[in-house]
């Protein structure tokens, strides 16, 4: 590919996501087991659509995918799943939220654009279509899908150009859902900080994919301000205010409301079959996309 | 208080409070999702309980109170002695006592009185020049700067009582004297001073009153000097005049002079450029003893003369007394008189005299320009007066005589002041043939035009003034008597300049903490 010369400086150079897209090669082309008792089997690009497995109908599921004979059997409306194909519709969701924008240590939009660029350089490099959207309130920017060279250079030009708003921008993720246009896997670049940790917004996207990924990128100036005394704390995304008096001991709090909020996060995609991992800016980002990817292989 | 009004002001500073009432000002952060802060947030005030104010609010009042206060001019009274002295800067205060000069000795005097006085504000005036007052106000306005420029300044001066707008009736008023001048104690309105300070014994004096010298009317190389010696004593005295010149002793005399007396003293001296009378022996007051004077003014200019000159304006220059013809080619020239050779040397002033034609009479009446001073303008004889050559005047030059719409005298316009160029197609052999005093008197016209200066009849004076050589202390008058009771007034100081440099300074006090919160909130 002729990434090099269109890749901004930000992304990482294309040596990079060579040794990466090798690596990561075999977890985006092998079957991924969605039934009890499925077993992995190696398919090739450029083979049809093949049986997965069943589960129940959900409204907004396709109603051509219905098995009959199951629904019959199972007297209630039973769903045929497919597995993906190996060359497949990604669609790669960026989270553009203030929050993404601040700085740190290790800043979470420099991060998350790193994923973003490598994963899609790896999708592309094995046949996928891929597609990017960013996402605030409102979606701040579309690349739709495509393949081949080109598309990577597209995307990487579009993630070179994105800047999250330093403040007043807030994450709707549900905003993406009518983008999304037929059935594809979706890998949500995050940090996740809303209310709910976004679950509402992930359902409703799960409703609309096949496959719903969910990296959450955390980062530790999240909960460590540096500050002494009494400052003011200001939400970047809505303006609030709050007086708070620094202390160790706060600090603690917020780590802690951190961790019980990922682990919330976490439980509600394993219990909805959605893929996800938490990467803190501590490892290299190879290791945790490397680390989701697997983790998407083999859940348990 | 000048403006009180402004106090009114001081009721808005509840307003600043008012305007403070969020409290302290914190540093703001920034931070990803507020909620995870939510568990640890400072207790928020109670609902209906009032938070404190920023405490900035007390500096910036400061700040608004003290313009406030200034603005409306704040003053204090304060108890004072105002006291007003009059020194005699008369020469006659510089005649030398046992222990000094009457004026320094008067000032002692002045002073150790001063110290006697409570709170005295002491301005300090001369009798020699009233207006200009010396030292003061402030309490010890009679300082060693104000004594030496009274006496650097002394004897200059021809001494008068004070003027009547000066004699404030809320100040007391002194007087510094030696009294060898009556007027000094004549104060308009019949007043007296307050206290007199009477200092001097000395009686005897004979100055030199004026000096002057001319030039001699019939020898145009020496000068004749006028002495006038006056004895201010009291007993009869003799002096020897020793009138000195550039290379020594040009001439004395012996005078006996009774006592008030005055004597002149005509001496012919050879011409110097300057003289210098004293008097011998000295006497107590040393500096009416002397008198130099500079004789600039009569010195002969040097003209050089063309040769091509008419033998009637060569012959003006010869007679005229304060020209002296040199050679063409000499140097330090004060003129030059050129008829068309060009052979002189290059001169400050130049006279051209311009003959290209046949001399012919002029059509018009002659007309002198009115920057010609009327004493200045010949009354020329208009059949005598014939031009030989045709000049023309440029709009920056002055044309000083016209015949109709025919310039004959032109002065030709220099940066450096008065025409320096003068140019004339007059022809002077013409009118020297015709008789009379024409040709010299135009000459010393147009010459005197071009140095800026008058060379007919100079003298060189300096006067000092019949009283002068007066030492002898006169008796006051008896309503002059001394310890008349001295009055205390009210005085009111501004404080406004104290509290705008309070101001000042919380301003900065300000600009400081501001300066501060806002590196704080910068990092």
């Amino acid at each position: 590919m002729a990434a090099a010369a269109l890749t901004r400086t930000a992304l990482p150079g294309e040596p990079e996501l060579q040794r990466f897209a090798h690596m990561a090669a075999h977890l985006l082309v092998e079957r991924q087991a969605r039934a009890p008792g499925a077993r992995a089997v190696a398919r090739q690009v450029g083979v049809g659509l093949q049986h997965l497995d069943h589960r129940d109908y959900q409204p907004g599921d396709e109603v051509r995918h219905i098995d009959w004979r199951q629904t019959a059997r199972r007297l209630k409306p039973v769903l045929r799943r497919f597995e993906a194909e190996s060359a497949g519709d990604w669609t790669l969701l960026l989270d553009a939220s203030s929050s993404m924008a601040l700085p740190g240590p290790a800043p979470k939009w420099q991060r998350a654009v790193t994923l973003a660029a490598a994963l899609a350089f790896a999708l592309l490099q094995l046949g996928h279509r891929v597609g990017l959207l960013a996402y605030g309130t409102r979606v701040l920017a579309e690349c739709p899908r495509g393949r081949g060279q080109h598309q990577y250079a597209a995307i990487a030009r579009r993630l070179g150009a994105l800047r999250p708003a330093p403040a007043g921008e807030a994450s709707d993720l549900a905003a993406c859902a009518n983008h999304l246009r037929g059935a594809a896997s979706v890998f949500v670049l995050s940090d996740f900080l809303a209310d709910d940790e976004m679950r509402r917004d992930l359902l409703a996207l799960r409703q609309r994919c096949t496959v719903l990924h969910a990296l959450q990128l955390s980062d530790a100036a999240d909960t460590d301000l540096g500050a002494v005394g009494d400052v003011d704390l200001v939400d970047v995304e809505t303006g609030a205010r709050l007086p708070w008096h620094a202390s160790d001991g706060a600090r603690a709090r917020a780590a802690a409301e951190r961790a019980t909020m990922t682990h919330r996060l976490r439980s509600f995609c394993t219990r909805s079959g959605m893929v996800f991992s938490d990467w803190d800016g501590v490892q290299p980002w190879q290791h945790a996309l490397l680390g989701h990817l697997v983790h998407a292989r083999n859940p348990g | 208080m000048v403006t009180p009004l402004w106090l009114l002001g001081l009721l808005g500073l509840p307003l600043i409070r008012w305007l403070h009432r969020g409290g302290r000002h914190r540093r703001v952060l920034p931070v990803a999702f507020l909620a995870l802060w939510q568990g640890s947030a400072a207790a928020p005030p109670a609902a209906g309980q009032r938070q404190p104010p920023d405490p900035a609010w007390r500096r910036r009042a400061l700040l608004a109170a003290l313009l406030l206060v200034a603005l409306a001019g704040p003053q204090w009274p304060q108890q004072h002695t105002p006291v007003t002295l009059w020194v005699d800067d008369s020469i006659s205060m510089l005649t030398h006592e046992a222990q000094g000069t009457r004026l320094s000795l008067g000032l002692a005097q002045a002073r150790a009185l001063l110290a006697g006085v409570d709170r005295a504000e002491v301005e300090v005036r001369t009798l020699g020049d009233p207006w200009h007052r010396l030292g003061g106000p402030g309490a010890d306005s009679l300082d060693d700067t104000t004594r030496n420029t009274l006496l650097a300044g002394a004897g200059r001066r021809e001494p008068a009582a004070p003027p009547a707008a000066l004699l404030r009736g809320d100040r007391a008023h002194w007087l510094l004297t030696d009294g060898a001048d009556a007027g000094v104690f004549d104060w308009p309105g019949r007043r007296t001073p307050d206290r007199l300070i009477q200092v001097g014994s000395e009686h005897r004096n004979v100055g030199l009153q004026r000096l002057s010298v001319r030039r001699h009317p019939d020898d145009r190389d020496r000068f004749e000097l006028q002495l006038r010696l006056n004895n201010g004593g009291d007993s009869a005295e003799t002096r020897t005049v020793l009138v000195i010149g550039d290379h020594g002793e040009l001439a004395r005399s012996r005078q006996t002079l009774a006592a008030g007396s005055a004597a002149e003293v005509l001496l012919p001296i050879p011409a110097v450029a300057r003289v210098h009378a004293r008097l011998l022996p000295g006497d107590a007051l040393a500096e009416d003893d002397e008198i130099v004077l500079d004789l600039a003014p009569l010195r002969q200019r040097r003209v050089a003369i063309d040769a091509r000159c008419a033998a009637a304006l060569q012959a003006a220059v010869a007679t005229h007394p304060a020209l002296r013809a040199v050679p063409a080619g000499s140097g330090d020239l004060d003129l030059r008189l050129d008829c068309g050779s060009g052979a002189a040397a290059p001169a400050p002033a130049t006279l051209r005299v311009l003959a290209d034609r046949l001399p012919a009479r002029p059509a018009g009446p002659l007309r002198w320009s009115s920057a010609v001073a009327e004493a200045d303008r010949l009354r020329l004889d208009a059949d005598t007066v014939q031009f030989s050559a045709r000049l023309q005047a440029a709009a920056t030059d002055q044309v000083l005589l016209a015949a109709g719409d025919l310039p004959l005298i032109v002065g030709r316009a220099s940066p450096s002041g008065p025409n320096r160029l003068i140019e004339t197609s007059l022809d002077f052999g013409a009118m020297a043939g015709a008789g009379g005093p024409a040709v010299p008197l135009l000459l010393n016209t147009l010459v005197e035009r071009l140095l800026g200066a008058p060379l007919l009849d100079p003298v060189v004076v300096t006067d000092r003034g019949p009283s002068a050589a007066r030492v002898r202390p006169l008796p006051p008058p008896p309503a002059a008597a001394p310890a008349a009771p001295v009055a205390r007034a009210r005085r009111h100081y501004d404080a406004t300049n104290l509290l705008l440099l309070a101001a000042a300074v919380v301003l900065l006090w300000e600009i400081a903490a501001l300066a501060r919160q806002w590196r704080r909130l910068a990092v």
